[in-house]
């Protein structure tokens, strides 16, 4: 499966007429995108607002990010499954990707979490949003929906809004042009028979509600783990439905900016035969746990794989799904190095994750949860701050009056992503 | 292996999943997170096994009062797994409550959505158990 993504550089927001792109501006049609979020019924009022790098701008409560893209050729829509058609699957062929931009959707799901996006201050050091223009969808429900309803309402209403926003680059000419490809097993395992072979185990949150994610529209737990292209998930096949824990939430975004198959592609051909995506879950049933990374270490056997990366999303109850993955998948003879936060108390001191296992002798950290910020009041907040004491990282009289605050960076959009997209690390010395 | 609902005993303290669940399976309310782990540790020593992850969603043990948690009679099965478990989870209680102790009260409004959160979790579970 080959993958042409084509980035067109997108530097600013403006709203406009029509949608369109010229100049590397994105102007947008603000009365077209209201009335598209709002055909869904349960969502009653839907305002649109830009955030830009360096503004006195605080964006909270955030549910999810998102990358406008759209597909040129190859067939399959962007998002297949939920916003785009199921069938052909994605991947292949051209897609387009406005570069330097993001859907942000707000809006209170929850009383408890859903992070902050800080556009300049101390906070934007912690969050790759801050460093986007951000068109900020800001919405709210009709009164007395079910906590899920609306949930759902919210998180096609950004997908919708990305999925509009990419067809306005279906036929510019990209700035730069990537080429991606994973072909099938025999033929990759052919291409470099003196490179180690490298697989992704990719564990997506799959808990229940504010914790779940979508394969091709479907809920992921109720998959049994299987095999990706990792262009597949450049498409869009993979969405998130979770956000709890802001600090390591895959947004949609980082699905579409997987660093880990980033990084083995780049890779690829050189140092490593980057062989794909063994997608798997982190269900509550533990029989399903147990299952679950069976089939991932019999993945891993059957494919060959000298190597794997495994990260996962989430703490506590994923944290045993990363070890029975690591345990098993080492044993099939398959080397293992984890990727995950850490939530050591604010010393830093404590065991940090919440699972063990003997066979997990290599993890690289995406950083710390616990560690505390001053978060100073911003000119203009998208959103509300009225949950700031609630949200995950804040606590009872965490905020002062003038809206400054202080919290742990728990609080920030993928501060600790677990994937490792940002900078944040441990090192031995 | 295939269960029997009537066997598992579900451990809670989250007032909406024991009204919803109390004539479904056998349900034990626990006045606190720490109580029902506490119980659920008793009754894994008292041979029974886990069926669910006492620390599901990713909520960490100081940021929501809930919990809700499921055994089942050990039969055959070792359970030392289980034991390790269920050890572990209290263990990492303990250790986030010395972080920082869950807030003593939350607003009305979102005690009930942690009881949403928590209540999802065991609604997604029940039908599993066939």
């Amino acid at each position: 499966m080959k993958l042409e993504l084509g980035k067109i550089e997108i530097k600013d927001i403006q709203f406009a007429d029509s949608t369109y792109i010229a100049d590397h501006v994105l102007y947008v049609n603000t009365a077209e995108v209201e009335s598209l979020v709002l055909e869904d019924d349960k969502l009653l009022t839907c305002h649109l607002d830009v955030a830009r790098p360096g503004d006195a701008t605080r964006i909270t409560p955030v549910k999810d990010v998102i990358e406008p893209r759209v597909k040129v050729s190859g067939g399959g829509e962007i998002f297949p499954g939920v916003i785009g058609k199921v069938s052909p699957t994605v991947g292949e062929g051209r897609t387009h990707a406005l570069d330097g931009c993001c859907v942000v959707t707000v809006g209170r799901i929850v009383g408890f979490q859903e992070g902050v996006i800080d556009m300049s201050g101390p906070a934007a050091d912690y969050c790759p949003f801050s460093k986007t223009v951000n068109l900020c969808v800001v919405i709210e429900p009709k009164e007395g929906l079910e906590t899920h309803v609306y949930e759902r309402a919210g998180r096609l209403a950004g997908l919708k809004v990305a999925a509009y926003l990419g067809e306005a680059a279906k036929n510019l000419e990209p700035d730069t042009l990537e080429v991606y490809e994973t072909k099938p097993i025999f033929q990759q395992a052919a291409e470099y028979p003196e490179l180690p072979k490298v697989g992704y185990v990719h564990m997506l949150q799959s808990q229940g509600l504010l914790h779940d994610t979508y394969y091709y529209g479907v809920d992921a737990k109720q998959f049994v783990p299987t095999f990706m292209y990792p262009t597949e998930i450049m498409d869009g096949a993979i969405v998130s439905g979770n956000c709890v824990a802001p600090c390591d939430k895959v947004t949609t975004y980082h699905h579409l900016h997987n660093p880990v198959i980033d990084e083995c592609y780049k890779r690829h051909g050189k140092e490593i035969n980057f062989m794909g995506v063994i997608l798997t879950n982190e269900n509550v049933f533990l029989a399903d746990k147990e299952r679950h990374s069976d089939m991932v270490a019999k993945l891993a056997e059957w494919m060959e794989l000298d190597g794997v990366l495994i990260t996962e999303e989430g703490y506590g109850n994923p944290d045993t799904d990363l070890m029975m993955n690591c345990r098993k998948v080492e044993r099939k003879g398959t080397k293992v190095v984890l990727i995950t936060d850490e939530f050591p108390g604010k010393d830093g001191k404590s065991q940090s994750l919440a699972d063990t296992c003997d066979e997990a002798t290599a993890l690289a950290s995406c950083g710390q949860g616990n560690m505390t910020l001053k978060f100073p009041a911003m000119e203009k907040v998208i959103g509300m701050q009225d949950y700031i004491e609630s949200q995950i990282g804040g606590w009872a009289g965490c905020i002062n009056e003038d809206g400054s605050f202080e919290a742990e960076i728990q609080i920030i959009i993928a501060s600790t992503i677990a994937n490792g997209f940002n900078t944040l690390a441990a090192r031995g010395y | 292996m295939m269960w029997e609902i009537e066997k598992a005993t579900l451990i809670t303290n989250n007032e909406r999943v024991y009204e919803k669940y109390k004539d479904t399976l056998t349900v034990i309310f626990e006045e606190s997170y720490e109580q029902v782990l506490i119980r659920t540790r008793d009754m894994v020593y008292d041979r029974h096994i886990l069926l669910t992850h006492p620390q599901a969603s990713s909520l960490k043990p100081n940021q929501t009062p809930y919990r809700s948690v499921i055994v089942y009679p050990q039969g055959t099965d070792d359970n030392t797994d289980a034991i390790l478990l269920i050890e572990k989870c209290l263990e990492t209680y303990r250790r986030w409550q010395e972080i920082a102790p869950t807030p003593e009260k939350y607003d009305d409004k979102v005690a009930y959505d942690f009881q949403t959160i928590d209540l999802s979790v065991i609604d997604n579970i029940i039908p599993r158990i066939v």
